[in-house]
């Protein structure tokens, strides 16, 4: 079995507003090998994106940061890195593409310029070869006249062509692990399915390690080998592709693929009912226990633990913690 | 079944929570609340008459002479009484001008910023171009000079000055707004244009003018200042501020203490004005960040 | 014997002209957002309106609403063409025509309280007395799904899918016969979403409302259309009952983006892609059948002419020239 690019043990990030401390993701754990898509799935407020950004180290300055947890990647403890060790390694080893390229994208330098500036910033190669690398690099993302695009500015490109472009920049370090935020949620569902095709193929041929954030279930069944389930800020179930859609155990998966259109009955959805809790509201029990279908008072009041029930499956559930082993 | 919130929360409250937080704000706001306490009470705290209490025994006394606190001027008059006075015709400089340009101002911008078209672009929007060539001191200098000096046409021309930033502003404020879907979702219903403007748009915009309103104040009160400094504006013996330093030039070998004062004054309430302006729009700002 | 549509929209058309120069801008062109769409709907039906982006669908939704003026068309309610008529006039109509909006966020006026928002309709259409207008607001905030108490508060004290309930609420608190939501769902999270999507069902039960269901998203269209539209760059593509479209997809482009869908049911082999490219931009369409640049199919006489809606099967139709 090969070691994970990235291990993440019991992450704990809070974030500070008007005097209060709120904990955005809680004992978050989670592993990726190489060549493995993970993804991270869950509704807007689960903190998914958080884990993310903690990843990088790049959360928001003065309101948040790491209290607990280890991000292990490469031997070392990324949380306990100084930030100029951090630079070496992001764009490098561990690159990041966000949801919307337009914005990711500086709009007053030309493609070829910020595609330049990464490997500058990693490497000591001549302009020529710099320059010939990313050409190879646009190639392989399917740019048509890579060297017009080099050329031109963001805003003259559409949204498939920009997000081809923050691909091609993320690659150009050759990283091992490649995070994306919600990569395909701006572009149009024929241009998804170029951009996620791409991605799977350039990931087959690297080796790379993949954590794939989304909310679109659709898209995870696509891309992914394994899945985590985040809800509230914690993960409560995380298994393999096929049994998280055959045989999903929390109720909040059932839930969440009970609510998707995706079926051809007829009749209304199994939605959850209720609202997400706001951040820091439940400190004690099961963050879901309010809009469970079948809870019961220990629900609320018991810490619930990640336990595993199967090969591969973790739930965190009391029906089925005292079945499986405590991690 | 929703959020954990019982107090019911208008936008204004929340605004003005915030601002109650505010450390610097707050400092702006008591300065401006001492103007205005002041210049309304003057007739209380002022122990001597500002005009007529001519003391020519005690002429350009130094503070703490007697019970003249603050000293006197050339004429004798205690300052602090004249100061006491003068922050009338201060409040009076913050107030009147920018109300003229707001009440005036504000309508033409939300029409120029709702309908646009020709009006907007070649008539509204060239005249305030007009105007804003000039760089606004002078012309309001030139304004009062041709409607004839004195306090009241300061106060116009001083108005006038502010009236194409306000267009300006509230133009493209409408502009930002007006394509929101509340907007759409209104007009969808029936709504009138007119109807529109006057309880949807301008609600909305209301917190960015009432900053661009504090900040014109500031502007105002310097704009008085320096006009009754020059000579146009209040005459000589009317206790503004701007009057006091104009006076205190001449005798300031003999008595620097008579341009201290004013100096002093004008430029805290400036300062309050500031503070009280740019502590709004940070409430403002996190209003809409939240 | 037919029955007369509720709806009808004939040749609808909506260009935005294209304006350059310095001073005097001169017209050089302009973006077809709308080019010629027609449909009918009866009394009931949901029809779905799906296309990806620069498809002019929320353009149709507004030019129905006459939010924008439609450049050339007609647009039929009960058989009266309400274009030509005055704002004034358009009132009347406007109780009987809805709209909600996409974004939940920017759809209420965060001064109002919810009661003011929906009193508002019917204030316009000077509807009863304050007594009664009150009942029929609190009725209808019951109806969605929200409490008596929140009658008095503000938009920014709820969620995304809360806003979007009050939001339904003020489409329908003048009773009206068609509601056209523009990407109702699109912003609101997935489980929200399926709340949300039984509420409409719910209600269109009960009041027997015709919906117009306007969105990008193919799931969500197949579980709530009777009908289904297909729009690329302006055009209709393919317009028939939900089951036949999904059976037996004529259009080139609908098989496309059957097949672009993440569907949980069907994961789709690596590497099989039917539509290449990006989607060209609406101020600059390509000529002839403009989808042709994107066809597997493309033949000589795509490139040069427009094809015409015809009939293939049972009410289904298809603008292709492989027919």
């Amino acid at each position: 079995m090969d070691k994970p690019v990235i291990e993440i043990k019991d992450l704990r990030v809070e974030f500070y507003s008007e005097g209060n401390t709120i904990p955005a993701i809680d004992g978050v754990g989670l592993s990726v090998y190489p060549g493995e898509t993970l993804g991270l799935v869950g509704e807007s407020g689960c903190g998914k994106s958080t884990v993310a950004l903690a990843a990088m180290r790049i959360l928001p300055r003065g309101i948040s940061r790491i209290a607990t947890g280890e991000i292990l990647f490469d031997g070392k403890d990324l949380t306990k890195l100084s930030e100029q060790a951090m630079r070496d390694i992001r764009g490098n080893d561990i690159s990041m593409i966000f949801q919307d390229p337009m914005t990711s994208l500086n709009p007053v330098y030309t493609i070829g310029r910020q595609l330049r500036e990464g490997l500058f910033l990693h490497f000591d190669y001549t302009p020529q070869e710099v320059d010939e690398h990313i050409l190879n690099m646009l190639k392989l993302v399917n740019i048509p006249r890579p060297d017009m695009i080099m050329k031109s500015y963001p805003h003259e490109l559409s949204g498939g062509m920009q997000q081809r472009v923050m691909i091609a920049m993320a690659l150009l370090c050759d990283p091992e692990l490649l995070i994306a935020d919600e990569p395909t949620t701006a572009l149009d569902v024929t241009v998804q399915a170029q951009i996620l095709s791409l991605m799977n193929s350039i990931q087959e041929k690297r080796r790379m390690g993949m954590i794939l954030i989304t909310h679109d279930l659709g898209v995870v069944a696509q891309m992914c080998q394994r899945v985590c389930v985040m809800y509230a800020g914690q993960i409560v179930e995380t298994a393999p592709i096929d049994t998280i859609l055959e045989r999903p155990l929390h109720p909040y998966t059932k839930g969440l693929l009970g609510s998707m259109p995706d079926n051809t009955d007829e009749g209304p959805l199994k939605c959850i009912e209720g609202n997400v809790p706001l951040p820091g509201s439940i400190s004690q029990g099961c963050r879901f226990a309010d809009r469970c279908a079948d809870y019961c008072d220990a629900c609320r009041t018991q810490t619930i633990e990640l336990a595993a029930v199967g090969t591969e499956h973790h739930v965190r559930c009391l029906k089925y913690e005292d079945k499986g082993v405590v991690i | 079944m929703e959020n954990n919130r019982t107090r019911r929360q208008s936008v204004m409250r929340m605004i003005c929570a915030r601002f109650i937080r505010d450390r610097q704000a707050m400092v702006g706001a008591v300065l401006v609340c001492i103007l205005v306490l002041t210049a309304l009470s003057a007739s209380v705290i002022a122990p001597f008459d500002p005009i007529f209490g001519q003391n020519y025994d005690m002429v350009l006394q130094n503070p703490g002479t007697g019970s003249y606190m603050l000293g006197t001027d050339e004429l004798g008059r205690d300052t602090f009484s004249r100061l006491v006075y003068g922050s009338r015709f201060t409040l009076a400089a913050a107030v009147i001008p920018v109300a003229f340009a707001m009440i005036i101002g504000i309508p033409i911008g939300v029409y120029a910023g709702y309908k646009g078209g020709f009006m907007d672009q070649w008539v509204i929007m060239r005249v305030v171009d007009a105007f804003q060539a000039f760089p606004s001191l002078i012309l309001a200098l030139a304004l009062a000079a041709v409607l004839g000096g004195g306090f009241t046409n300061a106060m116009i021309a001083i108005g006038i000055g502010f009236l194409p930033n306000f267009i300006r502003i509230t133009r493209s404020q409408v502009m930002s707004v007006r394509n929101l879907d509340y907007i759409q979702a209104s007009k969808s219903v029936g709504c009138s244009d007119l109807s529109i403007a006057v309880f949807h748009i301008l609600p909305n915009i209301l917190p960015i003018l009432l900053v661009q309103m504090t900040l014109s104040m500031a502007s105002a009160v310097i704009a008085e200042a320096g006009l009754s400094y020059m000579g146009i504006g209040a005459s000589p013996e009317q206790p503004s501020w701007g009057s006091m330093l104009r006076i205190s030039q001449g005798y300031l070998s003999v008595q620097p203490w008579m341009a201290v004062w004013p100096g002093i004054s004008i430029s805290a309430i400036v300062l309050g004005f500031n503070l009280f302006g740019d502590g709004l729009r940070r409430a403002i700002d996190s209003k809409v960040r939240h | 014997m037919t029955q007369q549509p509720l709806l009808e929209v004939q040749g609808l058309k909506k260009y935005f002209p294209l304006k350059r120069g310095l001073f005097i801008k001169s017209v050089v062109g302009a973006v077809k957002a709308v080019d010629d769409v027609s449909f009918a709907l009866n009394s009931g039906e949901t029809l779905g309106i799906v296309g990806e982006s620069g498809c002019g669908k929320s353009t149709i939704a507004k030019c129905i609403l006459r939010l924008i003026e439609p450049t050339a068309g007609k647009v039929l309610f009960e058989g009266k063409d309400i274009c030509p008529l005055s704002m004034t006039e358009m009132r009347t109509y406007r109780k009987y025509m809805q709209m909600i909006f996409q974004n939940p966020y920017a759809s209420l006026d965060p001064q109002m309280t919810v009661a003011k928002i929906l009193e508002e309709p019917l204030l316009i259409q000077h509807f009863g007395d304050k007594q009664s207008r009150r009942q029929r607001i609190m009725e209808i905030i019951r109806e969605v799904g929200l409490d008596d108490t929140h009658y008095d508060s503000y938009p920014h004290e709820f969620s995304g899918g809360q806003r979007q309930r009050i939001a339904i609420a003020r489409a329908l608190v003048t009773r009206p016969k068609v509601i056209i939501a523009d990407e109702a769902v699109s912003a609101l999270d997935v489980s929200i979403q399926a709340q949300i999507l039984n509420l409409m069902q719910q209600l269109q039960q009960k009041y027997g409302l015709t919906y117009i269901f306007i969105s990008h998203s193919l799931p969500v269209i197949r579980h709530i259309s009777t009908t289904i539209g297909v729009l690329y760059l302006g055009k209709m593509m393919e317009y028939a009952p939900k089951k036949e479209l999904f059976a037996h997809p004529e259009h080139p482009y609908t098989q496309g983006l059957l097949n672009a869908v993440p569907s949980l049911a069907n994961r789709r082999k690596k590497g099989e892609i039917i539509l290449a490219q990006d989607v060209p931009s609406a101020s600059n369409p390509p000529s002839g059948c403009v989808f042709h640049t994107r066809c597997p199919y493309c033949k000589d006489i795509c490139k040069e002419q427009i094809p015409e809606l015809k009939e293939v099967g049972s009410h289904h139709w298809v603008a292709c020239h492989l027919w």
